[in-house]
């Protein structure tokens, strides 16, 4: 750590411990936004739908901050190890931690693209972090079978069992997909907004 | 990060365990388990996990658990495949189908939840040192546990705060929904940083991030239990595969 960093854009993935302590911090904040606003839901399941959008969009204020303090690549894809390595331990598919890793990358991709100084494109570097909230939904779609080929849904009738078919499509994961990056977008917008109104005058961004 | 031993709320104290596995197996166990029960065709392993989390919890002496999990797994089950004949409607069958899911879910979580009932950070940390996991991810995971706590504690000011003055809660979420996560988030971030400042301060102060290979008080060994555990967990697979 004793080499001055290299200016321009190569490619640097060496974290100094402040770094690394920024990733931990800003890890924890996102966990406890999108897991405080989530639980709204659980208590009352008809707003479950809105509590997990509202999540969504609320966890764009802490990545946005984050990326703030991004400077060199890596430091989002550990962001995603490690919150989704908690998801992971904490009993979520292997395949969405996969799925989250995947999407740091992507983002990575955005904001290296913006040379790790654009504000602007941290929204969309939010809105392709946030497409990892299709991960914990996965086995609903891919293990769907299991379930329509047990005795009990063998009872209901071939009418139900399709009915039921239907509306676990890959379209309906798609649209779902979907929904989460439109609403990352929104939560990236936000998180800007509130990054210059609040953050930057506060001395935090 | 040698913090002062830090224990979240309701974890069970070293001291009383019976069982001691090192974190490592039961991280393997929790990482096997949601391997084979999350995966296509993985129903059938539901009841296998659902027996080594029941031995996990009675292992433990988490009594609550060991009435709870068989509990709700039954209540979930029942609400996946007997609902939908008691009410054959695509409103119920959207709820079954989730449940069905949540059925999984509440298998593995009955191991994971031994994981993290019986796991501080600090040996959490040492484990995945042991495991040779790289050095970014595993002092920025131990930065990460350290500060969830002190974040929890913020956000149940924050939303007390919030309380007080009438606003917050899902109402307020229905109505207002950007206006009330700002509400939240804003106040929880400055405050949150303004902890984090002085953690950290302390933190690279003890040497944080430093390239040396910090030693472990209590450094994870691999024992005779942990072999058991594994063995256990291989012959219900097996049991299950057989079947």
């Amino acid at each position: 750590m004793t080499t001055a960093t290299p200016a321009g854009r190569r490619i640097d993935v060496r974290m100094s411990p402040k770094d690394l302590i920024n990733i931990g911090v800003f890890g924890a904040l996102y966990l406890v936004v999108v897991y405080a606003i989530s639980m709204l839901g659980f208590i009352n399941p008809p707003v479950m739908l809105v509590a997990l959008a509202a999540s969504i969009v609320a966890g764009g204020i802490p990545f946005t901050l984050f990326l703030t303090r991004v400077r060199h690549a890596g430091m989002v894809t550990v962001f995603g190890i490690i919150t989704g390595g908690l998801f992971l331990l904490t009993g979520h598919p292997p395949i969405s931690f996969a799925i989250t890793v995947a999407c740091a990358l992507l983002a990575e991709v955005v904001i290296w693209a913006g040379g790790y100084r654009s504000r602007r494109l941290s929204v969309p570097a939010y809105a392709v972090y946030s497409a990892w909230y299709v991960g914990p939904m996965m086995p609903l779609f891919y293990a769907r079978d299991d379930y329509f080929s047990s005795p009990s849904m063998q009872m209901m009738g071939t009418d139900y069992v399709n009915q039921m078919q239907a509306l676990l499509s890959p379209g309906m994961l798609l649209a779902f997909d979907v929904s989460t990056v439109v609403f990352g977008l929104l939560g990236g917008l936000l998180g800007l907004r509130l990054t210059r109104k609040h953050f930057a005058k506060a001395g935090l961004a | 990060m040698t913090a002062s031993p830090l224990t979240l709320p309701g974890q069970v104290t070293a001291a009383v365990r019976v069982l001691r596995l090192d974190p490592r197996t039961k991280v393997l166990l929790v990482l096997s388990a949601s391997a084979a029960v999350m995966a296509p065709g993985g129903e059938r392993f539901i009841p296998a996990a659902l027996v080594l989390g029941l031995l996990l919890a009675l292992g433990e002496g988490a009594w609550m658990r060991v009435a709870a999990l068989p509990l709700t797994a039954a209540v979930v089950a029942a609400v996946a495949y007997l609902l939908p004949m008691a009410a054959p409607h695509p409103a119920v069958g959207v709820i079954a189908t989730v449940a069905a899911y949540a059925l999984r879910f509440v298998a593995v979580a009955g191991i994971a939840l031994h994981l993290m009932r019986t796991t501080t950070p600090t040996q959490l940390t040492a484990a995945l040192r042991a495991a040779r996991v790289p050095r970014a991810i595993t002092v920025s995971a131990a930065v990460m546990l350290r500060f969830l706590p002190v974040i929890v504690t913020e956000a149940r000011a924050v939303h007390d705060a919030m309380r007080l003055r009438g606003i917050g809660g899902w109402g307020g979420l229905l109505r207002h929904p950007v206006l009330s996560i700002e509400r939240f988030t804003v106040p929880l971030i400055a405050s949150s940083l303004r902890v984090a400042e002085d953690l950290s301060a302390s933190a690279l102060l003890r040497g944080l991030g430093s390239a040396t290979r910090p030693t472990a008080l209590h450094p994870p060994r691999l024992g005779v239990t942990d072999l058991v555990a594994v063995l256990v967990a291989a012959a219900l697979i097996t049991v299950t595969v057989l079947w």
